[in-house]
């Protein structure tokens, strides 16, 4: 793991690069695209093995921290779905010039998952696989459920969100979501129901990807196990993502 | 203020980290090693310890934050070190490398919760570490606690009320309790595993505890302490530590602060910038022990990110 500091000097972002196994450079890349506020914390350590997993079936990946999280930098205030495009965007950058892969997979969890999708659309590099693991597809929804952990009391840590990037995450929906993604094959893995699941999918397939779905019963990773401010792994998706021939 | 990505100890074990330099350097400052809480990663819970490193850097002191062997961004340990040794034998080699990097002899190790006890065992190990900043450490219940933790509720009618109608949460957890200990057998039966080792790195005995202050303090290493509101079931009065450990003369080299209305995480903007605002207000205002006089640095501090 090489931790590297990369994207525009006036907001720069900090990602762990994890070479292919055999460390030769070319082959395949994916970039894990980090879910948001109390999400991103409790699941990094899920996302970390995720990437170990994937650099073993030699792939090299990046995970990066997102513009006002983690170590990147700026203020979690400043949160922007349009933002953390463009993050996303320096990270691709970053990555193809540290694996020397030019067409790069992008994969991720919850909202990270859900800004992975939306940087396929458009003129955007049509990736060679992109991997959503349990994609945040009502973004209204997501947002009551965010205040409802901030109404819940306690130790728990309110995830601010400005006004811009409500307006941004309500306008999130399944039916947008899967409409004019372009990808040459997805996966779709879900552990927790989502009833939108179906019109998500079908979108995805709608220009013609290979559309991979995946029902797993693991934990939540992106939920708070025994109150140590970390999630549970689960192995099973884990596994499924990494051995996946996209 | 600009961050280095940082990858070191390559012969044992690697660890990685984020240094954060100031524009400007403070005069001859301490460095600060900032570590890692529980089995979080290096960022800390909400987000803490880059905020506490750029509030720093902002008033011209270095920080450095990283992961333990085995956690957040590094990789297993390659020793056979167990955890708390593997923690103590992180944390020197860390202080070795910045010493090295910066030509710093001086530092100031801070940490929540697991993190601020170990901010504690290294200043007790390494007279390199002139002081410690301390959020919600080890502490232990005093008679006064019992006094204020019941007293309080004994003036409020609604909890007698609660405890003659059997709604009060004391009977459920004095049925737990007895349901516990049976289901901490049926779990042990089961081969069910224990909370992370982690969480239980942290002083288990008051006296050692003791020890440690006490020889730190000998040494004239600064102390700045916070106890949050959600360490009540623990401390729940201002100077109770002094009663925790009555043996100790703490002197002027003690910060201790009371803040009731402050979560563990310091998540509340406001109580947020207050700690960050009072840990540099001190780290200015502080006489601090001259340390050691640093090795001469291998190279610049200015180095790439990476190596």
């Amino acid at each position: 793991m090489i931790p590297v500091i990369f994207g525009p000097p006036e907001r720069p972002l900090l990602g762990t690069y994890h070479a292919a196994a055999g460390g030769a450079r070319g082959g395949r890349a994916m970039l894990l695209c980090a879910p948001h506020g109390l999400e991103y914390t409790r699941a990094h350590r899920a996302l970390r093995i995720l990437a170990d997993q994937l650099a073993r079936e030699r792939w090299h990946v990046l995970r990066f921290d997102w513009s006002g999280t983690g170590d990147s930098a700026g203020a979690l205030e400043e949160a922007r779905v349009e933002r953390w495009l463009a993050d996303l965007e320096a990270a691709r950058a970053e990555l193809e010039a540290l694996s020397g892969v030019s067409r790069v997979a992008l994969g991720g969890l919850r909202l990270g998952a859900t800004v992975a999708a939306l940087a396929c659309r458009g003129d955007a590099p049509v990736p060679p696989a992109l991997v959503l693991w349990d994609p945040v597809t009502d973004g209204a929804g997501y947002l009551r459920e965010l205040g409802g952990e901030g109404a819940a009391g306690g130790e728990v840590e309110p995830t601010r969100i400005s006004n811009a990037f409500a307006t941004e995450l309500n306008r999130i929906d399944a039916s947008s979501l899967g409409r004019g993604v372009h990808a040459e094959s997805v996966l779709v893995v879900w552990t927790r129901p989502s009833v939108d699941r179906a019109t998500l999918e079908r979108g995805l397939g709608e220009h013609g990807a290979r559309v991979d779905v995946e029902e797993i019963d693991a934990p939540l990773a992106w939920t708070e196990e025994h109150d140590f401010g970390t999630g549970p792994i689960p192995g099973a998706v884990l596994q499924r993502i990494a051995s996946w021939r996209a | 203020m600009h961050e280095i990505a940082l990858r070191y100890g390559e012969g044992v074990t690697p660890l990685a980290g984020v240094l954060t330099m100031p524009e400007q350097l403070a005069t001859e400052p301490p460095a600060f090693l900032i570590l890692g809480a529980g089995i979080v990663h290096r960022v800390g819970p909400n987000r803490l310890h880059p905020s506490l490193a750029r509030a720093l850097a902002d008033a011209g002191f270095v920080s450095f934050r990283f992961d333990f062997a085995g956690f957040g961004d590094c990789p297993p340990r390659r020793d056979a070190l167990s955890l708390a040794d593997g923690v103590a034998s992180d944390v020197e080699e860390t202080l070795d490398m910045l010493e090295r990097r910066l030509g710093v002899g001086r530092f100031v190790v801070a940490g929540l919760c697991s993190g601020a006890d170990n901010a504690l065992r290294a200043a007790a190990r390494d007279e390199r570490v002139v002081a410690a900043v301390m959020l919600d450490p080890t502490v232990w219940r005093t008679r006064r606690w019992y006094l204020e933790h019941y007293g309080r509720r004994a003036v409020q009618p609604r909890i007698w009320r609660d405890v003659l109608t059997g709604r009060h949460p004391i009977w459920s957890e004095l049925g737990e309790r007895v349901g516990s200990r049976r289901g901490e057998e049926a779990a042990a039966d089961a081969g069910e595993v224990a909370p992370p080792e982690l969480f239980r790195t942290g002083y288990l005995e008051r006296e050692t505890m003791a020890r440690d202050l006490s020889k730190v303090l000998a040494r004239g290493t600064r102390l700045f302490t916070t106890f949050t509101g959600s360490w009540s079931p623990l401390y729940n009065y201002a100077g109770q530590l002094f009663d925790v450990f009555p043996q100790i003369d703490f002197g002027d080299r003690l910060r201790l602060a009371y803040r009731p209305e402050t979560d563990h995480t310091f998540s509340d903007p406001m109580q947020r910038q207050r700690l960050l605002t009072e840990i540099v207000e001190w780290t200015r205002a502080s006489d601090f022990a001259p340390g050691r006089s640093p090795r001469p640095p291998l190279r610049s501090a200015q180095a790439s990110s990476g190596s």
